[in-house]
């Protein structure tokens, strides 16, 4: 069932006057600039970022720390994987029980504690040319970029509650950067329900569409919007916007964000939560060939409190209610159906998998019963397409705080992302996007 | 015997389901349009319904009396067909969505739970038994609320509220007080709160140690200093023990509290997680929930840390148990097909 500002529609395609009378139309994607299509033969077709905005512990989850003091390893026990030697948190039985399909690397490190310049990085690469400005693009703006796709779908989705932010502002690293707007994602809402709903596809006033199916009804009427658009704010008001009504229009578009169509048992095996049906969403666009696909796990997932400040994993109190209770078994259980649903499919051998935060938390347990933000080091999950599943890339040492063998950063995250997903060294040069980063060779 | 409606039974289950002679069965019950295979065998309240719409004609009226007693057959035999047994829960909830915090009120006849809302994002609910029918609790209420616990005459409610980001209060209502008492714990952020069966007394975890707060006035007082964390206190009915987790010996594990002799006692020694204690109405029984067999499911363990009972087997989560007055019904907060809702277990006396 696809929303759209006030009204649902289904696969069959059913638009009522209250949905268009609630609309708007800002649609900033799909500006290319370049269309050069230079990838490496054995590229993946598709990134699915899972983003954990917030920083996850990673002593709580993928790097537990049993012979640690009290005060740092935490109450949870460790578990096996079925990667020998491999160790999580028994909060995570479901991925332990699959390790076989991924990765993990444990010596993740960012340059900041500071959450929204260390999530612009963790989303570019590395820091702003000026200070906390002018970042790069996201990643999903350069392969948006560099792999515009000709399919009606647009290349950069973020399957989001909001836009990310903090208390101080958005995250500069959230879209195009200094490429501008152009380049940022296209938002989809996903709830618990798997209801979708395209906020910036919100239709102007004004518009008397009654059938969404009525393809050139829909056209003729929306070249009529296009010149009273331009008329009234010509400056949000261009060629790009006639693509992105014209998804709605489209069969590929509407069946990719129609989650009703999904069996039943696919649908129960990522879970009734938000996180979870953004997972199964991310996974149908991938089948229409989305190249890039960010979901935020970020404020309103599954939290409890509207606050501006909220963001999903930033648990400087409550860690461990909070992961015990919600994110520790919803993450389970959507990652986990996400790989299996790819696996069955064929699909993973397509598509990159990469579950991470900006962060991760301090190894020693807080005043407040929580973990604060560390920089030093944390993990990150990688899957799919090019990556060598079943290893574990470097190791921390024996209470969590630094790498031991060496830390891999975000730029390094990035020219493995960028490399998986066809984008050769040469190119990166030609972008200015870490024309020097090495890819993460364990993983490789 | 009291029945529980079949609409509350699943749609692939519709057969009787026991919970307790408090259940009452209302005339709205036996009209529920999904109720098929509700009625207890010779209940009065069953008799008296039926009589109250069986007209004058002394055959209809015995049909009516008939009509029970064969659904009743029939549902066994479906139930023995398909291979479920006494012990398959019942749902109770269909929404699927996130819930936490059942707890059974006025005789059991209602449940009280939080679930995921749209705004604010958690809210809480009431379950009426007798037709399924649910309700905001507190429709007006802006902000997320949780964990509802009463005291044993349910003369006292207390909840908690989230004013703002990770900033909870304890809302706590009495009988014939216009205005809440809002209790805003010294230390650091809570999560879980509990009352004494008599309600004079909060409990609560803050900072890892356990608290209890004297609501007739005085100060909070620390019930643990310990390594690790202590969390989820429960009360025990008599109100002199409190069971509870610990991570003071590594992982999760449950303990006794005596609150006469201050002495604490270790339930029970797993490497896993061991959480949300919750002791039977007779005091003889604690459910809790553990990732011993790696999901979430409900066990039994006796109060002196014996009989060891599991619960739940089932592949997704099941998790916060509490009991029913009449000591034989777990509800709890699980996950089937992906959907969570509340489900009833039957509890095999011990």
């Amino acid at each position: 069932m696809i929303e759209i500002g006030g009204f649902q529609t289904g696969c069959c395609g059913r638009i009522t006057r209250r949905s268009l009378l609630r609309a708007s139309f800002a649609m900033p994607f799909a500006g290319v600039v370049d269309s050069s299509t230079l990838a490496a033969e054995n590229r993946v077709k598709s990134v699915i970022l899972l983003w954990l905005w917030g920083g996850p512990s990673h002593l709580d989850t993928f790097d537990p720390k049993p012979r640690a003091p009290i005060e740092i390893r935490g109450p949870f026990s460790p578990i096996a994987t079925q990667t020998p030697g491999l160790q999580f948190s028994e909060l995570l039985p479901l991925l332990a029980s699959r390790s076989q399909l991924f990765s993990v690397v444990r010596t993740n490190t960012n340059l900041t504690n500071v959450h929204r310049v260390a999530g612009s990085i963790a989303l570019t690469g590395g820091e702003g040319r000026n200070g906390d400005n002018d970042y790069a693009p996201n990643y999903g703006s350069v392969i948006q970029r560099v792999h515009q796709t000709a399919g009606e779908l647009p290349p950069f989705v973020a399957v989001t509650p909001g836009k990310l932010r903090t208390a101080i502002g958005p995250l500069k690293g959230y879209g195009g950067g200094r490429w501008g707007n152009s380049y940022d994602p296209f938002p989809v809402q996903c709830n618990d329900r798997g209801e979708i709903y395209l906020p910036t596809l919100k239709l102007l006033e004004g518009l008397s569409l009654t059938r969404l199916d009525d393809r050139r009804r829909l056209l003729r009427e929306l070249d009529q919007l296009t010149r009273r658009g331009a008329q009234s704010r010509p400056e949000r008001w261009t060629a790009q916007h006639q693509k992105a009504f014209r998804l709605l229009t489209s069969a590929a578009g509407r069946r990719a964000f129609d989650l009703s169509a999904e069996p039943a048992r696919v649908r129960a095996s990522y879970g009734r939560s938000q996180f979870g049906q953004s997972c199964l969403l991310a996974r149908r666009l991938v089948e229409t060939g989305v190249p890039y696909i960010q979901v935020n796990w970020s404020k309103w997932v599954e939290n409890i409190y509207d606050g501006r400040t909220d963001f999903g994993w930033d648990t400087h109190w409550l860690n461990f209610e909070h992961l015990a209770d919600r994110h520790a078994p919803i993450l389970d259980r959507a990652l986990s159906a996400l790989l299996d649903d790819l696996s069955e499919r064929g699909l993973l051998k397509d598509t990159l998998v990469l579950a991470m935060g900006e962060f991760g938390r301090t190894p020693k347990i807080s005043a407040n019963g929580g973990r604060d933000h560390w920089a030093r080091c944390y993990s990150s999950l990688w899957a799919g397409g090019g990556i060598q599943p079943g290893r574990v890339v470097g190791s921390s040492d024996s209470r969590g705080y630094d790498p031991v063998t060496g830390g891999i950063g975000p730029e390094r995250v990035g020219a493995t992302l960028l490399e998986r997903a066809g984008i050769t060294s040469a190119q990166r040069a030609a972008l200015k996007i870490l024309p020097n980063a090495q890819a993460i060779e364990g993983l490789l | 015997m009291i029945a529980i409606p079949a609409c509350m039974a699943g749609s692939r289950d519709r057969s009787l389901t026991t919970i307790g002679d408090s259940f009452p069965l209302s005339a709205a019950t036996l009209h529920h349009p999904k109720s098929a295979a509700i009625l207890a065998l010779g209940h009065p309240d069953v008799s008296r319904n039926l009589r109250l719409r069986a007209p004058a004609n002394s055959h209809f009226a015995i049909s009516c009396r008939l009509v029970p007693c064969l659904l009743v057959l029939l549902a066994t035999c479906v139930n023995s067909a398909v291979g479920q047994g006494e012990n398959q829960p019942r749902r109770l909830t269909f929404d699927g969505r996130q819930k936490q915090d059942p707890v059974f009120i006025n005789q059991g006849r209602e449940i009280i739970y939080a679930v995921q809302h749209e705004k604010p994002r958690l809210v809480l609910y009431r379950l009426r038994l007798s037709d399924g029918h649910t309700e905001r609790l507190h429709p007006d209420s802006p902000l997320p609320e949780f964990r509802p616990v009463y005291s044993r005459d349910e003369a006292t409610f207390a909840y908690l509220q989230m004013t703002g980001n990770d900033r909870l209060t304890v809302q706590v209502r009495r009988v014939g007080m216009p205005q809440p008492l809002v209790v805003k714990p010294t230390a650091a952020v809570i999560w879980h709160a509990e009352l004494t069966p008599d309600g004079q007394h909060l409990l609560y975890a803050a900072s890892g140690q356990l608290r209890m707060y004297p609501l007739s006035g005085g100060t909070e007082h620390t019930l643990t200093k310990t390594e690790g964390r202590n969390n989820w206190p429960s009360v025990s009915p008599n109100g002199r023990q409190v069971a509870f987790g610990s991570s003071r010996l590594g992982n999760y594990d449950l303990f006794t509290l005596d609150l006469d002799q201050k002495t604490t006692r270790r339930l029970t020694t797993n490497r896993s997680m061991d959480a949300r204690p919750t002791w039977s109405p007779d005091g003889k029984q604690i459910a809790f929930v553990s990732t011993r067999h790696r999901n979430y499911e409900l066990y039994l363990i006796g109060r002196d840390g014996n009989g060891l009972t599991r619960v739940t087997q089932n592949p997704e989560r099941d998790d916060y148990p509490a009991w029913h007055p009449d000591g034989r019904h777990l509800v709890s907060v699980s996950q089937r097909d992906g959907q969570t809702d509340l489900f009833l277990h039957s509890i095999s006396p011990r």
